[in-house]
């Protein structure tokens, strides 16, 4: 085969990988839900084009030349090749091409990166808190009426999910009192660490709605592998909300306010149910240990899981109608003693009063499964 | 020539070879100050623990087969993670690379008996197995290091006192790879024979004294890193607990000023073997022999430049990864001027295609791929969704696994005859390259897939989407596993049957084929002389004997060379 027809057969494989990268459409394989998403996927295809021009030269001569210059049989063992020590103006070539790509490919990720860290006034602001093994996100544009509990939230959180506003500029306060987490949803291509005693944060504008994972993307310890949140961008307009099924037909702002009256005690205590009340308070604050991970041995997926009880305290952790003997009211109690030593949600945020009252009222009407 | 290399002793020299006895054995085995015997060591124990690293491997493999399957609990499967890394780069590849093949060729590459300080060099060696001792340990005493290679704090203050072995391990390691730098930097600087001016170096030494250089130069600042975590452990004292004043990235600032550069320790010496192989096999000089030597001090003095660009998702100042991602990106250049001279020193070869130019060429390969992912990770943006995913696990086994791994072995086929005096079986070696080059692939290249759809790196459990191409990359890794048998099959069969090994099996020129297979004991019975260069296949082999004797033409002073001239010994 000659020169010039490699050469041909490694153009034309060039060009139907670079159409090939271009009219490879990523986000449907993972959808691009932030602002930075489809840039940060430009600039990969980008590279991804400029790569095949690479990995094709590299392999194609290695192939070339070791088909074309390999020692046949009939030649003697000690044939040397011909007498070549370099050539400089291909080296320079070799050298240069690289380094002007480099310098456009720095220049490109620079103007991208210079959008990512941007700032934008009158953002949505969220406060992640990143603990071992879960996230709690909490809106400060939901306060929370003041509590006699030091300890009690003030504004509206929620623990193993996350909502977020569709269409809106939103930043992220990134907080962990443990270890490091890294803040990463995958559909928005942008990840931030939660470093302890070291504020952070992360900027991007949600672009569209639906249901996401929030994974912790730095090893943090025994469960790394289980520290998930369900993340949520919430329609804005109420004909959007309620056409989608995300929010439960709800628009952000919906969702936010129903929170803020259910977390500050709003609705009635006449008769308290487990699936519609405690679930969902499970479910918000104490999903991420004791339902992904059962941690201790107790599961609060489930009613069965109450009466079991865990390891650490066996036993059931409610007796009907005593809710002062129960280890589930003692536990989220604002002052000691608390069974097995410390408040939960472990290390915060913890319950509202309101939550506290709920539970308080179910116990007392029997704990039923109802 | 055939005359005076016969003079020769055999292996280890009629010194040592009196002795009887198990102390003898030992004597002349293990506290041999002879660089050969110790480099040799080196290999053999850097090899157990590159079966045990990889059994690891295997096992988190068999674990990770199946989302949601336990064959092992979080923990346990956290103890493998962090010791196969850990093992794989201080007691496998660096130990290897440098200690191995820098012990046993170096010294004779550059017509030298031995290294500079013998006795140094055998206590650097025998520093080497406590140190992996230290490491597995941990398994025996209630829980091995469990915080990953990286050891990140506060995660590592929090397991178990297996992190304290581990500590203990990397400074022991630490330790035994200073004292080795200074031994081969001084070794190449004063112990070049007559005519081995610099420019005449094998690439092999170039790339061993780079080495060496940041070897000493960055390990104190992990040794330091490591030092304080050992204090705040033990002792309690807060230099990285933030509650008291401590701060939790001074950890990953000492770690990657160190951890970084020794990405180019482990690579840089293996390239300096694929510069050794390439050439030779080809039948004709490498290409641009001083565009190679520049580029391996290019990269070896940018090596301490780029150290933060593993932090872009730690919040450091967005100014400061601006330049860290300058830095990282020029970097691509002089590698990249490595891998375009090697493809075109095959030019208008003779080529001969055995297993030592099979691994080579297989090196460049992978390695290229793992060179294009690294300038991808170098672009912050894209960093901020690859960082701590599985495509950073493809990253980073295409560069160590397809670069450092191939380069051990395709070094480990090129030097069997002259380290044993034995032939490896061709056939074997072959297949040996291909299900080892098929099934790297296999395992790896699907990495960069899942890691991009959004698995993160260091989970025992996933996504069950991932479910499939998981299982596909478990059975490839048995496969790659299963390839290293087929090596360890050959070497045993040719200690024991292999055909002989005469001095220059592969027609090299430089020095340590000069000399016999294995060589004995002081290496070259007269001081070999250098005219021309290392790579030189139109001019006979290098002139070996005694100066006076030498024809016409020959002598240092005849050739006009470039760089000192000044008799060496």
């Amino acid at each position: 085969m000659s020169f010039a027809r490699v050469a041909t057969i490694m153009v034309v494989v060039f060009l139907l990988s670079a159409v090939a990268i271009v009219a490879w459409p990523i986000a449907q394989s993972l959808p691009e839900a932030s602002d930075h998403a489809a840039a940060i996927d430009f600039l990969f295809k980008f590279m991804l084009v400029a790569s095949a021009a690479v990995f094709i030269i590299v392999q194609g001569f290695i192939l070339y030349f070791v088909f074309r210059y390999r020692r046949r049989a009939d030649e003697p063992a000690d044939a040397l090749g011909t007498n070549i020590h370099g050539n400089t103006r291909l080296e320079l070539v070799w050298s240069a091409i690289p380094a002007i790509f480099l310098v456009i490919l720095t220049a490109m990720s620079w103007k991208v990166y210079t959008d990512i860290v941007a700032d934008h006034s009158g953002s949505y602001i969220i406060n992640a808190h990143a603990f071992q093994y879960g996230w709690t996100c909490s809106h400060p544009d939901y306060p929370l009426p003041k509590s006699s509990d030091p300890a009690a939230p003030t504004m509206v959180s929620e623990t193993a999910t996350c909502h977020m506003p569709e269409g809106r500029y939103v930043t992220v306060n990134l907080h962990s009192e443990d270890v490091i987490h890294s803040f990463w949803v995958p559909e928005f291509r942008v990840k931030q660490d939660a470093v302890p005693g070291y504020p952070t944060r992360m900027h991007f504008k949600t672009t569209q709605i639906g249901h996401y994972r929030l994974i912790c993307a730095e090893f943090c310890g025994v469960a790394h592998s289980e520290m998930y949140a369900q993340l949520y961008i919430c329609p804005t307009s109420v004909a959007q909300a309620r056409a989608s099924a995300f929010c439960d037909h709800k628009t952000f702002d919906e969702w936010a306010r129903d929170q803020q009256k259910q977390q500050s005690g709003g609705g009635s205590l006449a008769n308290v149910s487990f699936k519609t009340d405690i679930e969902s308070l499970f479910g918000a604050h104490c999903a991420a240990c004791h339902v992904q991970n059962k941690l201790g041995g107790l599961n609060l997926g489930n009613y069965q899981g109450l009466v079991q009880g865990g390891a650490v305290l066996p036993g059931s952790v409610i007796k009907p109608g005593k809710h002062a003997q129960s280890y589930l009211w003692q536990i989220v109690q604002p002052k000691a003693p608390w069974p097995a030593g410390a408040r939960m949600p472990l290390g915060g945020p913890y319950l509202a009063p309101a939550d506290i009252a709920k539970i308080q009222a179910w116990i007392d009407q029997g704990a039923k499964d109802n | 020539m055939a005359a005076t290399v016969a003079g020769l002793e055999g292996h280890h020299g009629s010194a040592h070879a009196k002795q009887g006895g198990a102390w003898g054995w030992v004597r002349t085995h293990i506290l041999s100050t002879d660089h050969k015997v110790i480099g040799i060591n080196y290999m053999i124990t850097a090899f157990i623990f590159f079966i045990i690293a990889g059994l690891l491997a295997e096992f988190m493999r068999l674990d990770l087969a199946q989302p949601g399957s336990k064959f092992v609990s979080p923990d346990v499967y956290n103890e493998f993670s962090t010791v196969h890394g850990s093992a794989m780069i201080f007691l496998f590849t660096i130990p290897m690379l440098v200690g191995g093949f820098g012990n046993f060729v170096m010294p004779l590459q550059i017509g030298a008996g031995d290294v500079a300080f013998p006795r140094l060099n055998l206590l650097s060696y025998l520093l080497f197995p406590p140190a992996g001792i230290l490491l597995l340990l941990g398994f025996a005493t209630g829980g091995a290091a469990q915080a990953g290679w990286t050891s990140y704090p506060p995660i590592a203050l929090q397991g178990p006192s297996g992190q304290t072995l581990w500590l203990l391990a990397v400074i022991v390691a630490g330790v035994s790879s200073t004292l080795a730098a200074v031994n081969f930097m001084v070794t190449i600087v004063n112990m070049r024979t007559t005519g081995l001016t610099w420019f005449k170096l094998p690439l092999f030494v170039w790339a061993l004294f780079v080495t060496s250089l940041l070897t000493l130069i960055v390990t104190p600042a992990l040794a330091g890193g490591l030092s304080s975590m050992l204090v705040e452990r033990l002792i309690g004292v807060p230099f990285f607990d933030w509650r008291r004043g401590g701060n939790v990235l001074l950890w990953q600032h000492m770690f990657w000023f160190y951890s970084h550069p020794a990405v180019y320790i482990m690579i840089l010496p293996g390239m300096g073997l694929i510069s050794e192989i390439i050439p030779v096999f080809s039948r004709k000089p490498i290409f641009g022999y001083k565009a190679i030597a520049y580029s391996t001090i290019a990269i070896g003095l940018l090596a301490f430049l780029v150290w933060a660009h593993h932090m872009f998702t730690s919040g450091v100042q967005p100014w400061l990864e601006v330049y860290f991602m300058i830095a990282t990106m020029i970097i691509a250049v002089p590698t990249g001027i490595k891998v375009f001279s090697w493809v075109a020193t095959l030019f208008e070869g003779k080529l001969r295609l055995d297993s030592p130019l099979l691994f080579a060429l297989g090196f460049v390969s992978v390695f290229t791929l793992g060179g294009i992912t690294g300038i991808m990770l170098a672009s912050v943006p894209v960093d901020l969704h690859e960082h701590g995913t599985y495509f950073l696990v493809a990253h980073l086994h295409y560069v160590l696994f397809g670069g450092s791994v191939f380069a051990i072995f395709a070094g480990l086929y090129y030097y069997w005859p002259k380290m044993t005096g034995r032939m490896l079986d061709e056939r074997l070696s072959r297949l040996h390259f291909w299900l080892m080059y098929v099934s790297f692939n296999a395992t790896f290249f699907p990495m960069h897939i899942i890691g991009l759809l959004g698995m993160p790196r260091r989970v025992a459990d996933y996504d069950p989407q991932f479910g499939p191409w998981n299982l596909f990359i478990t059975l490839a890794a048995f496969v790659l596993g299963a390839s290293f048998l087929v090596f360890m099959y050959n070497a045993a069969w040719s200690l024991v049957r292999g055909e002989r090994a005469p001095a220059n099996p592969w027609g090299a020129r430089t020095l340590e084929w000069a000399t016999n297979s294995p060589p004995g004991h002081g290496n070259f019975v007269e001081t070999p002389v250098v005219v021309h260069g290392p790579y030189d296949f139109t001019k006979p082999a290098q002139y070996y004997g005694p100066l006076s004797e030498a024809p016409a033409g020959w002598r240092p002073e005849d050739n006009s060379s470039e760089g000192d001239t000044d008799e060496r010994h």
